[in-house]
Formats: structure tokens, sequence, C-alpha cells
């Protein structure tokens, strides 16, 4: 049963959780041996496993913790389970396509916005617009599906960029997602707001607190798990696709039963004052290509997918493209068919107009608005799938601290969850939920990820000349440009609007991940030492030194504990006079004894620290290399604020020391209820 | 190279020499064989005296660079360290102190006499001729409480004032009550006084007028820096403008009487707008008007808080102090008052021109004179924030000695100042400064109501003691005593119901508040010093329990390895142990270890939830097999960060666990710092 070293040796060591406790039976010889096992531990070959109940809190405030944990967050999972919490193909695309479908809500407005700028003749463009823009969604879509081939184990277009084009490309890439997926969520969660807002203007005020109750809320369904927060969120984005889909059924069985309805018009037009030019046009091709956005994260969480994970993640993919040219191209269609013009006031949608005409103003009517308002929120739940793993990926890489890369109670990368959370809300306070000023920071992030991992993958077929590369390099460089021309518009018609501020932060986290690579690089350097060398141990008796403030239960502690561990034991005391100093020698010898030995020092100065730190100097002298530990008497407060009335002097002197060479100090912590303690 | 200590040498021969001394021996040979020199090298910081050490200053210095730098720092703004013993030096004479201990009282005497007019003026010229009987009242009540302080001078010479009156004569709660009244009052006289020069200054440039705030904090900050520098340095900078004050108003009160006198009385100069009264004159305006002038108290219970600050004999030298400073406030105010109402003087409605000024621009014109006196008020004006500057630290650390306050009060500094009373004091009126906008009218209401409740109690206490010790005369002293106590808790009463609303109620809620705090604080100190005390003279034992030398280990690498170069040196049973998140991680974990060959068991533990602190924590309870009082030592290797941010970049896990081992019984924590350069090497 046990590795442990027989029962009966009194060499047992003693850091085995059992306990053996020996009974003689009835005859001579007949002993038993009982080993106690220690609740929390299970042991298994060489070595011991922690059961849930190691973790069991010890103090009732760590139990009400514990229970409030559970009840938000949900019971812990091992380790071991991580594959039973990967997601299934249904509630994947629910997850990773909410961010993509949920822009089908807006992708045909923006387009039409823009070239509604230009009349009739503008809007006469909106259909070979859309086409062009889904041709693009087929070039991106199977440009990731690739990656997804290539790259197994997630990180999308960093992992492209890096691979392909170096460290600073990957880099780049990284950034723009990271800071497109924080703008996601506060871009999705004030275009939530702002639905809610429309329909019940009372809740204006608060909106910002709203928006960020919403994104709490996301936090905890995420904090939750992947495959929790996938069955969570998993409703409304299918209800939003097929109530969409109704719609769409209906209006063509109209349009083909010759039953074309009158549109409903919105309460005022956008005015015609532009020409149509290139630049227009371009514009609305930039605007439309929104509707992109999202695309990447399949790529990015591919490990979050059952086994196996690349075929369920490449089908998820395709499924997501398909639903959302199906809803884009319908909904472009229709409205250009059906001749919806777009509202100048921004309170009714192309999308609602088109309901409205279709199937007038019943229920059907208010299910689209209201899944369209609860989509758009949760196009924020693609960003926390994606984000945290995108981070946890550059912390393995070492370019983000490594906490980003530890999975928390439930399997989640809970930190990056946090930090995702955390900025998006400061964002959105700082702009007070406004979606207008949040808007033009948004998607050139995402076009820059996607003209990189392009253009990796052309470089990435050069290379590899694998069949058919000609081929799949032509397509991927055709994508590199068009989504190359895409980020360029987008950053230059949208510059003064705010894009400059994407752009500025860029280069700046690049700079720090960079920074933060080399640290652990050279911490690395630093630390390693050889595999399969066996070292020695310096065996050096160390010296204790035990400052000793006044003689009271907490020093002597201290002392005792000093004496137990280290032969050589010397105990300081600084007074501030002479006094002092000679009543303090008489106090130890009455109380301690000569066994101690005890230097006295007079500080005429008041100081504690210096005297101490240049003591330690003085002593040190004579043997360089000899380990010094200071033993450090540390009263325990009952209340954080008693620590306020107990002098700082110990850390100070903790401080203080721990830049010093070949010095430890050891805390001992006194609590007054403490067995064993010197009265 | 003689050894002037009278300490044992050390013996240059012996290899048992004692590994903490200070002396390092160094043994060079001579020429001739044979002849062996032996050096023995002292340490500059260190000189050893009989039976102990003495720090000189070489062992304050610092060894870093920044620390170098910061110490120089210091010493321009606060001057040389200073040596406990020299303390005495360090007090002031009866100049000195006068120009510190009355700046507050003195100051007053610039606007005792307006507040009252302000107040009678409402009920006309018949209010008016009151100013004189009203400023000979506050002139007695002077001159009780005056009397009062001198008694508490002689009767307890440590210093105190109200606070140790009340709390020897009336109890702990009065005298709690007395001492945070007068904590109240300190603040709000450095911030007040500071508002109310900065008032004087921008009447004259009102340019400053939007930065006033910040003009302010910089008065704060020097007056400060000038008090961290020490009571004696503070005194010879702020003595100037004091006696310079009272110079120029005594020579206009000099001329005045001279031209009164010889019947060459001066016409007065009118204000701008002169104060219309529509009121009648009624007790209760007379009252308000005895109130408001009352202010002319304030700062009387400086010197009996801080009498520990004048040179030996102190009560002796205190006592003449505070009997210059009643002479001089009473002859100036007074002297003020009278003129002001021989000559006609009217109060300005638009509060632009101070009686003060009127005053001297009748008597002597608008000359050089006249401007050199409203400078010399604005300037005392400000300096009535340095009386609190010596009152508040003294007073804090002797509730600190008392266990009221945190010990920190009761510390003297590098300059002999309390340092930290003096920097609580300018941080907590900056405060209020700025939460006020160093707005006069905003902080005044709140002013005066502290002293007179520490006056009212000070005097209480002394008809108490009176009473209980019977001494010759002490019916008369219980009478002068009783009298004030009337007086001054009157004021007290008119002070809090006429103020109450335009902010006295913060005063009074704030009273308790502190009060609380201090006995809460008290009652700490309390239970601390019993469970601390040990028996002075037993005899304890030490070190009888075989310890527990637990290393944790995340990753074997050079940090980990000083950790355990470090547990394996001590004394005990030391054991590994390492948390692995799954099996794999577990095997290649121990079959490593085992090729490193420490000799030292090792136990991998598998933390299937990923948790670190937790499973570590209930391993030591697992493992205490039945003896929780075995005390467990934890070796920790930690990584020593060149940058403060890089240290974001390090797990938290070891800051959490000694967070969590911290309230563990009978555990401790050995930190073993890994520096990067370090040259320890273990191949």
């Amino acid at each position: 049963v046990s590795d442990a070293g027989p029962p009966d040796d009194p060499q047992r060591p003693s850091h085995v959780p059992e306990r053996y406790e020996r009974t003689s039976g009835r005859r001579i010889g007949d002993d038993r041996v009982k080993i106690v096992r220690r609740r929390g531990f299970r042991r298994a070959p060489g070595v011991i496993v922690a059961t849930e109940e190691s973790l069991e809190p010890t103090s009732a405030g760590g139990r009400v913790a514990s229970v409030v944990r559970e009840i938000l967050f949900g019971k812990r999972i091992p380790t071991e389970r991580e594959s039973e919490e990967r997601l299934t193909k249904v509630t994947g695309l629910a997850i990773f396509a909410s961010d993509n479908i949920s822009s089908s809500a807006y992708a045909t407005e923006e387009t039409m916005r823009a070239l509604a700028l230009a009349g009739a003749a503008g809007l006469a463009f909106t259909m070979p617009l859309t086409a062009a823009i889904i041709v693009i969604l087929a070039i991106v879509v199977t440009s990731y599906l690739q990656v997804i081939k290539a790259y197994p184990h997630g990180g999308g277009s960093y992992v492209v960029a890096s691979r392909n084009l170096g460290v600073i490309p990957g880099l780049l890439a990284a950034a723009a997602l990271l800071v497109d997926y924080v703008l996601t969520v506060s871009v999705s969660v004030a275009g939530g707001v702002l639905a809610i807002t429309t329909a019940i203007p009372e809740v204006d005020p608060v909106k910002v607190w709203v928006g960020v109750a919403f994104i709490v809320l996301l936090t905890i369904g995420n904090l939750r798990g992947i495959r929790e927060a996938g069955v969570v969120f998993a409703g409304p984005t299918y209800f939003y696709v097929a109530s969409v889909a109704v719609v769409l059924a209906i209006g063509f069985y109209r349009l083909l039963s010759g039953d074309i309805p009158a549109p409903v018009a919105p309460p005022k037009l956008v005015e015609a004052n532009e020409a149509l030019s290139a630049f227009l046009i371009l514009r609305a091709f930039s605007s439309g290509s929104v509707g992109l956005s999202g695309t990447e994260a399949v790529a990015n969480g591919v490990p979050a997918f059952r086994e196996p994970s690349a075929r369920n993640a490449s089908i998820v993919l395709i499924a997501m493209g398909t639903l959302f040219g199906t809803l884009f191209f319908g909904i472009s269609f229709l409205a250009t068919r059906f001749n919806i013009q777009v509202d100048a006031t921004e309170t009714k949608s192309v999308i609602g107009l088109l309901t409205q005409t279709i199937v007038g103003d019943g229920a059907l009517f208010y299910a689209v608005q209201a899944t369209t308002a609860i989509i758009l929120v949760l196009a924020a739940n693609t960003s926390f799938s994606g984000f945290p793993r995108l981070a946890s990926i550059l912390a393995t890489d070492r370019f983000m601290p490594r906490q980003f890369a530890q999975r928390g109670d439930r399997l989640a990368y809970s930190f990056g969850i946090l930090v995702l959370a955390l900025v998006s809300a400061v964002l959105l306070v700082i702009y007070q939920g406004s979606v207008n000023a949040l808007i033009p920071l948004y998607t050139i992030g995402v076009f820059i990820a996607f003209t990189l991992s392009q253009a990796g993958l052309v470089r990435h077929w050069l290379r590899e000349r694998t069949s058919g590369w000609q081929f799949s390099a032509g397509i991927n460089a055709v994508g590199a440009v068009v989504t190359g021309v895409v980020t360029l518009v987008v950053a230059v018609t949208k510059f003064l609007l705010g894009a400059w501020l994407v752009l500025a932060v860029m280069p700046l986290l690049i700079y720090v991940m960079w920074r933060v690579r080399r640290h652990y690089q050279r911490i690395e350097d630093e630390l390693l030492i050889p595999r399969a060398t066996a070292v020695h141990l310096a065996k050096r008796a160390p010296r204790m030194v035990v400052p000793i403030a006044r003689l009271d239960r907490s020093s002597l502690n201290a002392l005792s504990l000093a004496r137990g561990i280290c032969a050589d034991v010397l105990a300081v005391h600084i007074s501030y006079g002479e006094e002092g100093a000679a009543s303090f020698r008489e106090r130890w010898a009455a109380v301690v004894g000569p066994e101690v030995p005890l230097v006295l020092i007079v500080s005429p100065y008041r100081a504690l620290v210096a005297p101490l730190l240049s003591y330690l100097d003085a002593i040190d002298n004579g043997d360089r290399g000899r380990p010094i530990i200071v033993a450090l008497a540390e009263f325990v407060p009952n209340h954080w604020w008693e620590a306020a009335l107990h002098n700082q002097t110990a850390l100070r002197l903790k401080l203080a020391l721990f830049t010093r060479r070949n010095t430890s100090v050891i805390d001992v912590p006194f609590h007054p209820e403490d067995e064993d303690v010197p009265h | 190279l003689t050894d002037q200590s009278g300490g044992e040498p050390p013996e240059p021969g012996s290899p048992q020499r004692p590994e903490h001394r200070l002396e390092r021996v160094e043994r060079a040979r001579g020429r001739l064989p044979g002849d062996a020199r032996v050096k023995i090298v002292r340490s500059s910081e260190f000189r050893r005296r009989k039976g102990y050490v003495m720090a000189t200053e070489d062992a304050l210095e610092s060894h870093t660079r920044v620390g170098r730098f910061t110490d120089r720092l210091r010493g321009v703004l606060f001057g040389r360290r200073l040596r406990t013993e020299d303390e005495a030096e360090e007090r002031v004479s009866k100049i000195t102190g006068l120009a510190i201990f009355a700046s507050d009282n003195i100051s007053s005497s610039a606007y005792a006499t307006e507040e009252t007019m302000r107040t009678l003026a409402l009920a006309g010229t018949a209010g008016l001729a009151l100013t004189m009987p009203i400023t000979v009242a506050i002139l007695v009540v002077l001159g009780i409480v005056v009397t009062s302080y001198l008694q508490v001078i002689r009767a307890y010479p440590h210093g105190g004032g109200g606070y140790i009156v009340a709390k020897e004569n009336l109890g702990t709660i009065p005298g709690l009550v007395a001492a945070a009244a007068l904590l109240i009052d300190y603040f709000l006289t450095v911030a007040v006084s500071v508002a109310g020069g900065l008032l004087a200054i921008t009447t004259a440039f009102p340019e400053l007028d939007p930065v006033r705030v910040q003009l302010g904090v910089a008065f704060i900050a020097l007056i400060a820096i000038a008090n961290l520098r020490g009571i004696r340095e503070a005194g010879v900078v702020f003595a100037g403008p004091t006696y310079l004050y009272a110079a120029a108003v005594l020579g206009v009160l000099a001329i005045g009487f001279y031209r009164v006198a010889t019947g060459d009385t001066p016409a007065p100069v009118a204000p701008p707008k002169v104060l219309e009264g529509g009121e009648a004159l009624g007790a209760f305006l007379i009252l308000r008007a005895f109130a408001s002038g009352s202010v002319g108290l304030t700062g009387t219970e400086a010197v009996a808080d801080g009498i520990t600050a004048f040179r030996k004999p102190e009560a002796r030298n205190g006592g003449i102090v505070l009997l210059c400073m009643a002479a001089l406030f009473a002859a100036l105010f007074f002297g003020i008052s009278y003129l002001a109402t021989h000559l006609g003087i009217q109060v300005d409605a638009t509060e632009t021109k101070s009686v003060l000024g009127l005053l001297a621009q009748s008597v002597v014109g608008d000359g050089a004179y006249f401007y050199l006196l409203q400078a010399a008020t604005a300037v005392i004006l400000i300096l009535a924030a340095n009386t609190s500057f010596s009152g508040f630290p003294r007073l804090a650390s002797i509730l600190a000695a008392h266990r009221f306050l945190p010990r920190q009060f009761a510390q003297r500094g590098d300059r002999l100042a309390f340092s930290f009373g003096i920097i609580a004091l300018a941080v907590i009126a900056i405060l209020l400064l700025v939460a006020f906008k160093a707005s006069v009218s905003g902080l005044i209401p709140l002013y005066t109501i502290g002293v007179f409740i520490a006056f009212t109690l000070s005097q209480a206490g002394l008809v108490r003691r009176w009473m209980r010790r019977r001494e010759r005369g002490w019916r008369v002293r219980v009478l002068v005593n009783g009298l004030g106590a009337a007086v001054t808790g009157v004021v007290t009463v008119v002070v809090a119901t006429t103020k109450f609303a335009l902010g006295a109620w913060m005063v009074l809620a704030i009273l308790p508040v502190i009060v609380f705090a201090m006995w809460r604080i008290h009652g700490h100190y309390r239970r601390v010093e019993d469970e601390l005390t040990v028996s002075r003279t037993q005899r304890v034992s030490l070190g009888e329990r075989r310890a527990r030398i637990i290393v944790p280990i995340s990753r074997i690498d050079r940090s980990a390895l000083e950790a355990l170069s470090v547990a394996t040196g001590l004394v005990g049973e030391c054991s590994a142990v390492h948390i692995s998140f799954d099996d794999e991680g577990a095997t290649a974990f121990k079959e490593r270890w085992s090729r490193l060959g420490t000799g030292v068991p090792l136990e991998v533990i598998i933390s299937p939830y990923r948790a670190i602190t937790r499973p570590l924590l209930k391993y030591l309870d697992a493992i205490d097999d039945g003896d929780p009082a075995r005390p467990v030592v934890v070796v920790l290797a930690e990584f020593v960060p060149h940058h403060l941010w890089d240290a974001v970049l390090h797990n938290q896990t070891a800051f959490r666990l000694k967070l969590d081992l911290f309230s563990r019984r009978n555990t401790a924590v050995i930190d073993v710092p890994h520096h990067l350069d370090d040259v320890e090497e273990f191949q």
C-alpha cells in the first residue's frame, strides 16, 4: 500500500502524510499496525494526489468565499477532464460564430448608408458590393481553413504570421487581434445597450452601468468554462439565425409569388449630396467589410473543439461562412429588390424595415428585433473565447505574463477573461457607452490580422510548394491585396475619427510584448541549470542573527525557533541610549542567560535599519559566502487596521535585506495562542 | 593603534575567534624571519565601548546610489542628523520660545478687535460703545486662563496641557475629549492661518487668486520642512517676523497715544463701506461679540502643551514666556481697541480693509510704515500656523506615550523633531485647505470651538484638583478657575450654537470619532501588551523543539538550489515538495530530482485542480504527525527582479503562500532571495 518505509522504523521520514499506530494484540508478537491516512491526500504510485478535500478552506471567510465561488462559477474541474470540457460543433458554432453572424444585422446597412450618399445610382452598387464582400469572405474562410490544417494548435493569424513572416509581423498580428477583441466587446455591448435604450429610453442615464453589467455577466458565464458558456449562449444565436431565415424565406416566397410588398419608409431619408466616385465605392466596401470581423476566431480557438479538433473547427468555420453569406446575401438582395431606404436618424435599422415590410408589425417582427439586440451583445462572447486563447498562446511563447497561460478552476483561462473584461469595461466607461465613438476604432485591427495571415500563407505556399501551391498562393495573394486595401481604406477614412488611437497603441503593445519576452529570456538564461547533471549543495552552516527590539514572548519565540534550527545564533539589540543598553543587558542575563550571545548596539541617531545592515556587513567581512539568516519576530494582528499601530520596522528591514547578497530572512509570526511559546 | 575601548581585544592567534566580532585580523610578515605583524582592522562604522558597540554616523551611510542621493537631499533640506544626547542643546531659549509659541496668540491681536466690533456694529453706535468693556472682559478671561495654565505648567512640567489636567483630575474620557479638541484645533489653526495669510496676499495681488490653494500647500510644506529641521532652527527662522509685527503695531500704538495725549487726535480714515447695524442691542448679541472676540484667546494653550521644548528649567522658562505672551497680547489688543474706539474707526462691510489697517492709516498715514505693517500682518497670520507645528507633535507624542495614538508619533526623527506628527499635521492641514479651497470664511466656523472645549476642561480639572488637595489658598483658586470654567464654557456653548449650522457641527461630529479611535487604539495596545509580556526575571528555555524544514520547489533552477542549500544547512528534518498538475510532469520531475543527487527526500503532489497554495497548506497539516506544536520552517526561493515592473511578470504564488503561512501556527518562512548576478555555482 505504501512505499513510505517500514512502519516500525523509528527513522521513518516525517514528511509522509500518514501516521502509523501500533496496537499490541492479546498474544505475544501479535502486533497490529494501523495506517492512519490524512484527509485531503490519496497515495498513487510514487506520488500523492491532492484530492478536492485538500482545497477546502479552513477559515470561515474562506468557506463563504468558496461557496459563493461555486454558485457563481460552478464546481472545480480536474485537468484530466479537459477533453470533456471541449465544444461540440453545435455549441462551437454558437460561440465562435456569434460575432461574425451578428454582423449580418448591420453589414447591409453599413454598405447602403455609404452608397446612399450618391443616391439611387449609388444604391445600385449594393448587390455588386455584397457579392464582392462574400467573395472576400470565401477567400478569408478558405485561407483560415488552410491555417487550421497547418496549425492545429490554434493561434490563427499570429502563428501564421510569426512562423512565415517573422516575429515582428507575428506580434503585429497579435497586437491587432488583441486590440480588436477588446474593441469587439466594447462595441457589441454598446450596440446591444443602444438597441435597449431605443426601446426603453428611461435606461439611457444608466446605460454605461447596464453595459458594465452585461460585461460582468459575460465574464461570469465564460469563467464557468467554455462548454457552459456555449450552452448558455447557443440559444440566442440560433434563435436569431432562425428568425431572420424565416423572414427571408417569407420574403423570397412573396417575391416569387409576385406579391411584392410596399417598402416601409424610414422616418427620414439619407440625403444624396455626393457624386458617385471610386472613393465612395471603396468606402462603402470597407464599411460593409465589417461583416468579415469574427472570421478569425475559429482559427484562434481550434484546441477548444472536441477531437478531431481541426476537422470540427473546419466544419464550424464553413458552416459559419455559409450562414453569414446566406443571411448577408438574402438581406442585401431583398432590401434592394423591395427598395428599402436607409434611415438618416439611425433609429430604424435596414433589417428592421425589411422585416416590417415583409411580415408587418406582428410577433415575428418583435422576435427579430429582440434577438438582434441579444445577438449584438453576444457578439462580445466570441472575444471572450478568442482573447484568452490568443493570450495564452502568447504567454506560452513568453510574450505575455505567464498568468495568461494558466487555467483556472474551471479550466478557463481566467486571467485572460478578467483582463479582457476589465479593459473593455474601462473603454466602455471612457467612451460613455457611445457606439459612434467606438466604431471608428473597430475593424482596423482585424483587417491588419487578415492581411498578415494571408501574406503569411502566400509565403508558406511559396516555401512548401505542395501540389497545387500556385493556385493556393494565387488565392491568398488576391486575399492579401484585397484585405490590405480594405485596411488602408479603413485606416484613412477613419483615421481622424479615432483609428489613430489603435494605430498608436499597437506599436506600444508590440514593444511591451517584446520587452516581456526579453525579460523572460534573460531570467531563463540566468536560472537554468543544464539537465542531467548532478549538483552538490554547498552545505555551509548558516549563521543566524536575531534582532530583538524588546524582550517579550514574540521575540523569545523567534529566538527559540532560531536556536532550534541553527547552532550559531546571535542576538542583536539596538538601543537609543546607554542606560537602555545597560538595562537590556541586565534583563537579558536574567531571562535568556549566557547561552545566546548578545550584541548591544547604541544608535545615537535613533536609526534602526541602517546600523543593523552595517553590522551585518561588518561581521560578514570575515567570512563572505557563509549565509546569514536574519530572524524577524512578527506580531500577527487580529485585524488589518491594527497593523498600522505596529512599527513598520520589520517590513523596512525585510525590504532592505531582500536586496542583500547571501542573506535570507526568516519571518517568525507570533500567534498569542501558540503552544510552546516561552512564557 | 591602541584599544581605547577597554573591551576585550580579539586574540589574533585563536581560530576559535567568535564570528560576530567587528574587528578583522590581518597578518603581515616582516622582513626578518619571525617578524610577523598582526594588524587589527577596525570598522569605522562601529566603536567599541564597554559592553556595547556604538553605531557611528558611518553606519548610517547608504550603500546604493539612490540611497546616497536621498541622504544628501535630506541633508540639504533638513540638516545633519542630531544625536539623542544633544537634545538639551536643541531646546529653545525664552526669546525663540516666545516667537514660536506666541505667534498664534499674538497674531490674533490683528483681528480680535475687529471681530468684536463687527458683531457690535450690528447694533449701531450703542453696540460699538461696548467695545472697550468687552475688550476688558476678554482680557480678564485671558488673565484667568493664563493663570490657570501657569498652574498647569507647574503641576505638570512634562507637558500635555489641557489633556493632562483633564485626564488626571476628571478621568480618561474628559482627558481624551480635551486632547481630541486640541488636535482638531491644531489642524484648523494651520488651515485657517494659512488661508488668512493668503487672503491678505491675494487682496494685495489679485493675480495670485487662481493659484491660492497651491500657494497655501507650498506655505504649509515650507513650515513643515522648517519644523522638521528641529524646533530650534524653526524658532530662529520664524522669530524675526513675530517680533517685527509686535514692534510695528506697538510703534503705531505709541504714536497714536502720543498724538491723543498731545491733543493732535488724528481724523479716522473711513472704510469703503461702513457696516450698518439694524439689530437691537440684546444680551445674545453681546454674548456673540464676546465669543467672537474670544478668538484672541486661541494659542494660549500651546506653551503648556509644549513645555518640554524649553531649556531647563522648563517650567520656569515656560511660565515666563507665557506671561510675556499674555502681556504682549494684552497690550496690543487693549491698545488697538482703545485707539480704534477713541478715534472712531468704523468696520468695513466689504471686508477688504481691516480695522488695524484703518487705524494705522489714520495714525501714521499712507507711507512706508503703513505698508510695512500690512506686510508684517500678512506674514504673522501665516506664521500663526507655526505654533501648531510645535504644539501638535508634542501633544501627539504624549498621547502616543500614553498609548492613545500610534507609537510612531512618539519617535524623534533625525533632527530630534517629532517628524511623524509634523508630517501628519501637514498632510491633514493640506487636505483641509484643499477641501475648503483655502476659503477663510469656510474654515473659520470650525475654528475656536476645539480650543474652548480644552480651556473649559482644563479649568474644570484644576477646580477638581484644588478641591482634592485643599492646599493653602485653595478657595481662591477654586473660585478663579471655577469662574474661568464657567466663562470659557459659556463661550464654548455660544460658539457652538451660533456657528453650528455653518460648520461647527463637523467638529462636534468628528470629536467623538477621534475619542473613540484613541480609546480603541489604547485597548489594542493594552491587549497586545498583556499577550506579549514575559516575566522580568524568570529564565526561559530556548530551542528545544526539532523543526521540520520543507522546501517547496516549483522548478529545478538556480534559485531553487540556493533555497535548498540554505535549508540543508539548518538543523532539522529537511524535505522537498513539488506540486505537479499531471502525471507526466510528476514523473519527469522525479526523474530529474533523482539525477540531481541532493539526498533530500522529495514528495511529489499531483494537484488535479491546478491549485498550489491550498494543497501545500493541507500537506503541512497532514505531515504534522499528531504534533501540531512542532515548528515548521518553510524555505521559499524568491527571485529578485531588477525593476519594479518586472515583478508583475513573475507568479505571485510565493507571495500568496507567504500570506497564508503567516497566519499558520508554529510556522516560520525563510525567504531566500536569488540575485540575478549571484556568483553561486552548484556544478
